[in-house]
């Protein structure tokens, strides 16, 4: 490992608390007689909240990070800034073209001016087989497709946005995954206005885990199944929420199944929630 | 202020350097300092803390000047050891886990647009347009992407770890302006 590696990997231990006392100190002295070293674990701490936000820690990392974050109000403060910036990055960022890019334009903007007939009329054939596959291909799998379970993908994925209420969402708080689900069905009513079903499971662990969630008809039928859900971090709290679009429920009873993904990748036993959902006038 | 507290802080200064511009930027340099331990120890009031760190400092500095051989800021740091990281492990001893108080919450509640949001689009917008672009470049993809900030800093005519601190920099104004913006943290 590189020595400015090894730096770093010293620097992210300390901000996630796994250093012992005396290294710690030793790092706190270095930072408050050295301004260059100061910035770089200002630097550091920016990446490691960067990459929280987008899901990219190891699960260990996770773990610490969530136990020395959530806790003092100006952990929580940087977390929010790092989430902030990164949603108005995803949707204000200038255009920009790497360059890797652009020589691939000026390459195909060459091929597309050459002056050879029988290259212009093999690439004319060429561009009308490519477009008709396309439209054929998207043709025969759009209509295989359920577009609500695209929704349902978009709705849930990480960082996806958390939906403000308003009259076309029923929000549902369960009990928290510890309580694996227990007690009578909850019911939700839904009326004509409502597009989107958001339930809400307090996750004890503090984001630590990933999960999966599955919906199934009291006949036992599968809805959908939803792969790697992270809990998101709502006021002081770790919170599941699961986003579901109205039309994917009818009046009916269903489970709802949760499941605790192991460092090993195999799940613990499931959280069952009974769910009753019944159309409102 | 008193008398007294005045004479010791030009005392503190004339300590940490005898040119009074570079003491200045050397005390600056240590409070923001404390305040960054402190934040990083988990601190509810870090900068409180930095600030009665400097006091009890201040108080003894005609003794210290006589018989201190050392770099000043490592005495800072003694004293933030001794008293500062005590009160943290009793601020530490408060665990807020009250699960059964969560809900999902009113309608009511959730009205409100995220506050860091709004002031981020007010305070990007004091940036310079070349630093306003840089920051929304070097963010704006999913993920960290290696390559895309080696192109990036390519294009710039930077070396990576060169862009990484400019970043940094563009980043901490945006953030002072930010916390300025948000007010104190609850």
């Amino acid at each position: 490992m590189k020595e400015s590696e090894r730096k770093r990997q010293l620097i992210r231990q300390y901000l996630l608390g796994e250093l012992d006392e005396n290294d710690q100190e030793q790092l706190e002295q270095r930072v408050i007689t050295n301004p260059d070293y100061k910035e770089e674990v200002l630097i550091t701490e920016e990446e490691l909240l960067e990459e929280f936000v987008n899901g990219t820690l190891s699960l260990r990392e996770l773990e610490s990070f969530n136990k020395m974050y959530s806790s003092s109000p100006a952990h929580k403060r940087k977390v929010k800034i790092a989430q902030a910036l990164n949603r108005y990055a995803s949707e204000h960022s200038p255009v920009v073209q790497p360059m890797a890019q652009k020589r691939r334009a000026r390459l195909l903007i060459d091929l597309f001016t050459t002056k050879n007939r029988f290259h212009q009329l093999s690439l004319a054939a060429l561009i009308a087989i490519v477009i008709g596959g396309s439209i054929l291909a998207y043709w025969l799998i759009s209509h295989q497709r359920n577009p609500n379970y695209d929704a349902l993908l978009k709705l849930n994925q990480f960082g996806s946005e958390l939906l403000q209420p308003d009259s076309s969402l029923v929000p549902v708080a369960l009990p928290a995954l510890l309580f694996r689900g227990a007690g009578e069905p909850k019911n939700i009513s839904i009326t004509k206005q409502t597009r989107t079903v958001q339930l809400w499971l307090p996750d004890p662990s503090g984001g630590a885990y990933s999960f999966r969630a599955i919906l199934k008809r009291n006949d036992g039928s599968e809805v959908f199944t939803l792969e790697d859900l992270r809990a998101r971090q709502i006021d002081q709290h770790w919170v599941l929420v699961l986003q579901i679009p109205a039309e994917m429920l009818t009046p009916q009873g269903y489970q709802l199944e949760i499941y605790e993904k192991r460092a090993d990748g195999t799940f613990e036993s499931p959280s069952t929630y009974p769910l009753n959902v019944a159309a409102a006038p | 202020m008193t008398e007294n507290w005045e004479d010791n802080f030009d005392a503190l200064l004339t300590w940490l350097d005898p040119d009074p511009e570079k003491a200045g930027r050397k005390y600056e340099e240590i409070r923001h300092s404390l305040i960054k331990i402190f934040e990083w120890r988990g601190a509810f009031d870090a900068e409180e803390l930095a600030a009665e760190t400097i006091t009890r400092v201040l108080n003894k500095v005609p003794e210290i000047v006589k018989r201190y051989d050392g770099d000043p800021a490592l005495y800072f740091y003694g004293v933030a050891k001794r008293f500062g990281f005590e009160v943290l492990r009793r601020q530490q001893a408060r665990v807020d886990e009250d699960l059964e108080k969560l809900r999902a919450p009113s309608i009511d509640e959730r009205n409100d647009r995220e506050p860091e949001y709004e002031c981020l689009d007010q305070c990007l917008a004091q940036l310079s347009p070349a630093d306003r672009e840089l920051i929304l470049s070097y963010y704006q993809q999913g993920e960290p992407n290696i390559d895309h900030r080696k192109e990036l800093a390519s294009r710039l005519r930077k070396k990576p770890n060169a862009l990484r601190v400019k970043v940094h920099r563009i980043r901490e104004k945006l953030e002072t302006c930010m916390n300025k913006c948000l007010g104190k943290p609850e």
